[in-house]
């Protein structure tokens, strides 16, 4: 007879996710800025995409149209992004990743303090440019924007479709250069709806302005249902 | 994919859960991944071996791989697509957006004395 201090092997059957730690901190983010009514926006894609020029661009118009924004963007290295998306007037952070390919729901919480989120209607978190990493680590967000350009290649989307299945709109950024760069735009989209199908996509250019209003109207519109669902 | 922190993640977790249910060591850890993870088994089981320590020192990682999934709402069952870069039914053709498998990223069980 086996004593109590010996059971024998035994199996532990348990379902629990490996990524637990990140998703309980990115569950508290998510209450925290719901209690907030900021509405909060992951961005994902590789780099080079044009997220920084999108988001400066939307920032600017979110601030001018009177609903003031703050962002995170995040980078193994440097401010440069940071720097650049401050010329929209909204407050921005830099995070710093030093070789973290990805960022993780503390990278954010580390970083909330002293900004007081209720001046703020919108949260963007500009994610490294990493087409595989970031899909599996939840911030805290309402919507993931994920985008593709036209300088890319159509068929990003078959190569990586785990990102972009993990994404609820996306955006084709660069759409002035879809001509020189011989892209085709409905490939382009068919390939996005092969990955995520019926995803809602916005063909931009964040240069020339194309494309700009119709993702603002959809933020807008978005953080309606969301201040109508608080209540 | 980070094989490595996702390997601290489940060394971690499991070196918590191995104390919280009374385990001496740790025989076998196993994991479910799904196909959307990007997940590199090798490379995971690699950082396994660097990173296994105390009641772990001795265990395995089996990792299970988790094909993609869909619920076809036509032909109203779940199916398994020919390839993850194209979420269509196999037998009616039909694309679908309701994923029933492929995003796992969680414990099965641990086995051990």
């Amino acid at each position: 007879m086996k004593s109590t201090t010996d059971p024998g092997p035994r199996i532990l059957t348990l379902r629990q996710g490996i990524l637990k730690k990140n998703d309980q901190e990115a569950a508290r983010l998510r209450y925290l800025f719901h209690s907030a009514g900021i509405f909060v926006v992951n961005i994902v894609s590789g780099p080079g995409t044009g997220k920084t020029r999108f988001l400066e661009a939307t920032l600017k118009r979110l601030l001018e149209n009177g609903f003031p924004s703050a962002a995170f963007v995040g980078d193994p290295e440097t401010e440069n992004d940071a720097i650049r998306l401050k010329r929209s007037g909204a407050p921005v952070r830099q995070i710093l990743t030093r070789g973290v390919c990805h960022l993780e729901a503390t990278m954010i919480s580390s970083q909330l303090s002293g900004w007081n989120l209720e001046e703020f209607k919108f949260l963007f978190i500009e994610n490294v440019g990493n087409l595989v990493c970031t899909s599996n680590y939840d911030l805290g967000e309402n919507l993931r924007v994920v985008m593709l350009s036209v300088t890319e290649g159509e068929d990003k989307p078959l190569k990586y479709p785990g990102l972009f299945n993990s994404a609820d709109i996306s955006i084709i950024t660069k759409c002035d250069l879809a001509k020189a760069c011989e892209c085709d735009l409905d490939l382009a989209k068919k390939n996005l709806h092969s990955v995520r199908p019926n995803i809602q996509i916005f063909e931009t250019s964040a240069k020339t302005g194309f494309g700009i209003d119709s993702f603002i109207e959809y933020l807008l519109a978005s953080r309606q249902e969301f201040i109508k669902n608080m209540e | 994919m980070h094989e490595f922190s996702l390997a601290q993640n489940i060394f971690e977790q499991a070196t918590q859960l191995a104390e919280e249910h009374g385990f001496q060591r740790i025989t076998a850890v196993k994991i479910r991944v799904g196909e959307f993870c990007g997940v590199e088994s090798a490379i995971l089981l690699d950082c396994w071996d660097i990173l296994r320590d105390g009641k772990l020192a001795d265990s395995i990682l089996l990792i299970e791989n988790i094909r993609v999934s869909l619920f076809c709402p036509f032909c109203q069952k779940t199916v398994n697509p020919e390839n993850a870069w194209n979420l269509r039914c196999p037998e009616c053709l039909e694309s679908s957006s309701e994923m029933r498998s492929g995003r796992e990223l969680e414990f099965d069980s641990l086995e051990g004395i």
